[in-house]
């Protein structure tokens, strides 16, 4: 296990510019996925994720330690991703092309079962763009991210309780959304409708 | 309302985040409670869906910040070059190679008067010199960046003359879908038409031939 990141960025701050590029090594992946799952499109996480990086280099210097520096990254990149969508002026649109090229999540699948899953992935992924903004991010920082409530909570700077119900509703529109293209999750598989 | 209440609760078991004591809350609650044992069942059964969004293969896209290695080393030569040639001007180095042997001579008294003004523009040259150097090891950040910014927008340019072109062709693909399957629709609507045409006009015939058949029945 490599340095912390506080110990990294008091690094950083005492002039130590490539302990920089280590935070960026261990953040950069994770950064970019959230903004894939709220924009919807590769080449704008590119972006979004080298823009919230130069963000953070020209920010690191005043950076005081009033929030994980995990969370401060995540704040940059959602308000990046808030402007984004604000310029689209338009719901957030899912390109199924794009969608296509999803990872197979496993090796061993046959290829009936890579179809299914690219398509749950789509209608997965279609689902989540459809909620509104509030949700689908606490959704996408506690599922797919990982984050504990009280990092969602510093993240979004809401209290935990607010996170939890945004998460709750995001969770149970979800839900009714995909029960009405006949997709029951179980413990053993998720049944999508012929 | 106790439901309502213990809702919290229920997620934090979701995600694996509750302690013992909401824990063991929850779990009376919920050994009487069918309503939320099915809830919790759903949303864990929901959890396993939502798995199934993977992410594309990705791709780096943020480069090294900090400048190679080999960039300090040549800065603490070029130091080491700059602090020689002013250390030997102030020495009054002096070299001379006319139609004859190289003359090398360190102190140039013979001309103090000429040498002496010569070594003080030499030392405020290279005190110039070294000063810019130490601006621009200091502003050595802002350059980096300003270099990381430029090529940023270079590749986000041609990122996005490649979206534009693919958008372009993928408009054209779909217009040309829309109307294969609109002339489609025309000609399958027309056989329609058609059809019930010819299906009015038998009918007619039909009722005609009736009509004559009753005709010719009362006029005997």
């Amino acid at each position: 296990m490599g340095p912390l990141d506080e110990e990294l960025v008091a690094a950083f701050q005492g002039g130590d510019v490539a302990a920089f590029d280590t935070l960026v090594e261990r953040w950069e992946r994770k950064i970019q996925g959230a903004i894939y799952r709220i924009l919807h499109s590769d080449d704008e996480a590119r972006d979004l994720c080298q823009e919230t990086f130069l963000k953070a280099f020209r920010g690191l210097g005043s950076f005081r330690g009033q929030a994980q520096f995990s969370s401060w990254l995540y704040q940059i990149a959602l308000n990046l991703c808030r402007d984004r969508m604000r310029r689209r002026k338009t719901r957030t649109w899912v390109s199924l092309d794009e969608m296509g090229d999803a990872a197979p999540a496993d090796r061993g699948a046959s290829a009936l079962e890579l179809v299914e899953n690219r398509d749950l992935s789509r209608r997965v992924a279609a689902a989540i763009a459809a909620l509104p903004e509030e949700q689908r991010e606490a959704i996408i920082l506690k599922e797919y991210e990982g984050r504990t409530f009280p990092e969602i909570a510093e993240i979004l700077d809401v209290p935990v309780s607010t996170v939890k119900t945004r998460l709750y509703r995001g969770l149970d529109q979800l839900r009714r959304r995909l029960e009405q293209q006949g997709i029951r999750g179980s413990s053993d598989a998720a049944v999508a409708a012929p | 309302m106790e439901c309502e209440s213990v809702r919290e609760q229920m997620l934090d078991v979701l995600y694996g985040e509750a302690d013992a004591d909401s824990t063991a809350r929850f779990e009376r609650h919920l050994s009487v409670c069918s309503g939320c044992q099915e809830e919790l069942a759903n949303l864990r059964g929901l959890r396993f869906t939502l798995q199934a969004w993977t992410l594309p293969r990705q791709r780096r896209s943020v480069r090294r910040f900090a400048p190679p290695r080999y960039f300090w080393a040549a800065a603490a030569a070029a130091l080491v070059i700059l602090a020689l040639g002013g250390a030997l001007a102030l020495a009054g180095f002096e070299m001379r190679f006319t139609r004859g042997p190289v003359v090398v001579r360190l102190g140039g008294a013979a001309r103090g008067t000429t040498v002496a003004p010569r070594a003080s523009d030499e030392l405020s040259t290279v005190a110039s010199q070294n000063a810019v150097r130490t601006a621009a090891t200091n502003g050595l950040q802002d350059e980096v960046l300003l270099q990381r910014v430029s090529e940023m927008i270079r590749q986000s340019e041609e990122r996005q003359q490649l979206t534009v072109r693919a958008n372009l062709t993928g408009f054209e693909q779909r217009t040309a879908r829309q109307r294969r399957y609109d002339l489609a629709r025309i000609g399958a609507g027309l056989s329609y038409l058609d059809g019930r045409t010819g299906q009015h006009m038998a009918r007619t015939t039909e009722l005609m031939g009736y009509v004559l058949q009753a005709s010719n029945r009362r006029e005997p």
